[in-house]
């Protein structure tokens, strides 16, 4: 098969756009189905990409025998149900943020890749960004000394889906995103889990033992209500989680807030500290110079780096490729922002 | 109370910071400095002859037995804040205290029981709050302008800004208390948790680090077991939470500053130490967003001029009552705590 092209499925127009983009540019991998309800909308991708097949109901793409992998794209509260199902049918999966709406569902997934022996692999895309590979390779390598304390901040000022996105752009799209039963959450699991993970990624991906949290639907109920829209998840959440290593995170992510917008993260070491923020190439770093004396040094890292899908590609190509993000290590993820959601319904504290 | 001629009679212990309490006595129409005490007695006798104080002490236990004094400063290092208030109190005084309140929960759980069975006033200096802008914004909140206050974050960071200057007390664990996680953070925290409306807390989450303190103190040829860099979260009975941090150093600029969030607006602040700057966040009528810088209506009083007035009228509302900081107190040793033990704190 070492000549043959991996041949992908892509379910979901929406964020899957980007999926079948990756998978058509990978010189190894081949879009070869879209599916989506949107019949229309599927074909039009399909063509664009080349994509011979068209579906409606993903089941019925999961069961062409010629499809490698698949990328699941559709509303959060169906990714679990398609990854297990693709996993079950031979397919290896790359599945969108979040994981799962429910932690127990995300167990799930990861144990039927094991079981199925393919590779599942989540779309944590900003890691792949050249800045954050760089940082975490400094980070690994000990340039910054021991990483103790971190903080990953996304404050959005008028970011609402529904309200704030064009209804037709990738992002925003759908009544599904402001329902909890649906999407698992709102501004927490849209864009908090990608904050999330990227520091805790970098600061060495450690244990998480106990979090504190909050997470409020001030702004959400009314503005959602003004599009015709009954909305019930987060528009802000805070959370505090400390390691089995000591360190230390502080998160909070919103998609709507009366405060300026910001978005960044402080990484603080021993040795040095490193700064990122508003989609740069390039972080800064804080460090003494031999006298002791405070410098910084902005680095603008030069590597061109492949993309999520592209990493996922050479996964499923390369059985022996270490593969990032994987299901396995995203649980994690999913166990705090289970804990986020259980620290704000008790109002308590939970030790993991 | 005995008054002469309505003229409240101060003393300050305490040359350091002290000296802040001595122009504010000295200054304020009904009050006057009568007594300045400290160890290094010559600094002491300057500042005494700068403000009119007429007597001079080594020993604050003269200064507190004076029958013509009815107002102590205590502004000594934080260790014996609690001793020192405690027997000015005694001594039938009303007393102004500076922050941190004590180096241990019960010593400032005591000064409060203390001052209420002695029916004496006892205020912290949490002067920060008395900035015009900061007495405007909570004039605001009240008002309801902001809506209802959910959450807020509070920064008192610095880089390269251990105290050593100071004093070698500052980095004693003993004397001190501990670092940034008192010497800061309670201005850090106290400052949200006011203007938030002082809920009550429930839950301590944070952490304390010392990795930086300990090799720079011992090339100042200083003994250095404070922290030196202190977060956490705290969640209240209201559902309210605050984020807050206080470092003295870390390889991060320094940020001073807060931001608080509210159902109709929103407040950030900054450069607290020096020319305090403040916007409120808003949306207009047609539901834009607009940021308007804050400007104070009032001129406002400063702690000291404050505390007189609460001595001299003791029905009036007093800020930073004893009673109101061993809130702060005990969040910040909750936050000890949860470092220690490394689990959250329920209070």
């Amino acid at each position: 098969m070492a000549s043959k092209k991996l041949r992908c499925g892509v379910i979901g127009t929406g964020m899957g756009r980007y999926h079948m983009d990756g998978f058509a540019t990978h010189p190894k991998s081949e879009l070869v189905a879209v599916c989506d309800l949107n019949v229309a909308e599927a074909k039009e991708y399909a063509d664009k990409y080349g994509a011979k097949h068209v579906f409606r109901d993903y089941r019925d793409m999961l069961a062409m025998d010629r499809l490698d992998a698949v990328a699941i794209a559709a509303p959060n509260f169906l990714h679990a149900q398609m990854t297990i199902a693709a996993l079950k049918a031979g397919k290896h999966v790359l599945c969108e943020k979040p994981m799962a709406t429910k932690l127990a569902d995300a167990v799930a997934m990861v144990a039927e890749a094991k079981k199925a022996k393919k590779r599942l692999m989540i779309n944590m895309a900003m890691r792949f960004n050249g800045a954050h590979q760089a940082l975490h390779e400094q980070i690994a390598k000990g340039d910054l000394g021991d990483v103790y304390y971190a903080k990953s901040q996304w404050i959005r000022r008028k970011g609402m889906p529904l309200v704030d996105f064009p209804r037709t752009g990738s992002m925003g799209r759908g009544e599904w995103f402001v329902k909890k039963r649906l999407a698992g959450g709102g501004a927490t699991v849209d864009i908090g889990v990608h904050m999330f993970d990227l520091v805790w990624w970098l600061i060495g991906a450690p244990k998480p033992t106990s979090v504190l949290a909050s997470q409020f639907s001030k702004l959400l109920p009314k503005r959602v209500a003004k599009v015709g829209v009954k909305g019930d998840v987060d528009d802000l959440a805070s959370a505090y989680v400390k390691f089995s290593t000591g360190q230390a995170m502080f998160f909070e992510v919103s998609w709507d807030a009366f405060q300026a917008p910001f978005l960044g993260y402080q990484v603080f070491g021993t040795e040095a500290g490193a700064r990122w923020g508003d989609w740069k190439q390039e972080y800064t770093l804080y460090l003494d110079d031999k006298k002791g004396k405070p410098t910084e040094k902005v680095v603008k890292p030069k590597a061109e780096v492949r993309s999520s899908y592209w990493s996922f590609v050479d996964a499923c190509v390369d059985g022996r490729a270490k593969m990032m993000a994987s299901g396995e290590e995203c649980l994690n993820v999913i166990r705090v922002l289970d804990a986020i959601g259980r620290s704000q319904r008790t109002g308590k504290a939970i030790t993991l | 109370m005995r008054k002469r001629g309505g003229t409240l009679r101060a003393g300050v212990i305490g040359i350091g910071i002290g000296s802040h309490h001595m122009h504010g006595y000295a200054t304020h129409p009904r009050c006057e400095l009568v007594a300045v005490c400290d160890l290094n007695v010559d600094r002491a006798k300057a500042l005494a002859e700068k403000y009119g104080a007429t007597y001079v002490f080594r020993d604050y236990r003269q200064l507190i037995s004076m029958d013509e004094l009815d107002i102590v400063s205590v502004a000594t290092p934080n260790y014996l804040h609690a001793r020192m208030a405690i027997a000015a109190l005694r001594a039938g005084k009303d007393v102004l205290c500076e922050k941190p309140m004590a180096t241990r929960l019960a010593d400032a759980e005591a000064m409060v029981a203390e001052a209420r069975k002695a029916k004496k006033r006892l205020m912290i200096d949490m002067s920060y709050r008395f900035n015009p802008l900061q007495q405007e914004m909570r004039r605001r909140i009240e008002r309801g302008d902001l809506g209802e206050i959910y959450y807020a974050k509070s920064h008192y960071t610095r880089r390269k800004g251990i105290p050593f200057g100071a004093s070698a007390w500052f980095v004693s664990k003993r004397m001190a208390g501990g670092g940034p996680s008192v010497d800061l953070a309670v201005h850090a925290f106290d400052l949200v948790w006011w203007q938030m409306g002082s809920p009550k807390p429930t839950w301590v989450v944070g952490s304390m680090y010392d990795k930086l303190l300990p090799a720079r103190a011992a090339k100042a040829g200083v003994v250095g077991d404070v922290d030196d860099l202190a977060a956490g979260m705290v969640k209240f009975d209201t559902g309210q939470t605050i984020f807050f941090e206080a470092s003295w150093d870390g390889h991060i600029p320094g940020h001073e500053g807060y931001e608080i969030y509210g159902t109709k607006g929103g407040a950030a602040c900054w450069d607290w130490e020096s020319n305090l700057k403040m916007v409120q966040y808003a949306d207009d009528k047609r539901g834009k967003s607009v940021d308007r810088p804050v400007k104070a209506t009032g001129k406002g009083v400063n702690a000291f001029w404050h505390f007189v007035d609460a001595c001299l009228d003791r029905r009036m509302k007093m800020l930073a009552s004893g009673e109101e900081c061993v809130h702060v107190a005990r969040v910040l040793d909750a936050l000890n705590r949860s470092q220690r033990t490394g689990k959250p704190i329920k209070l």
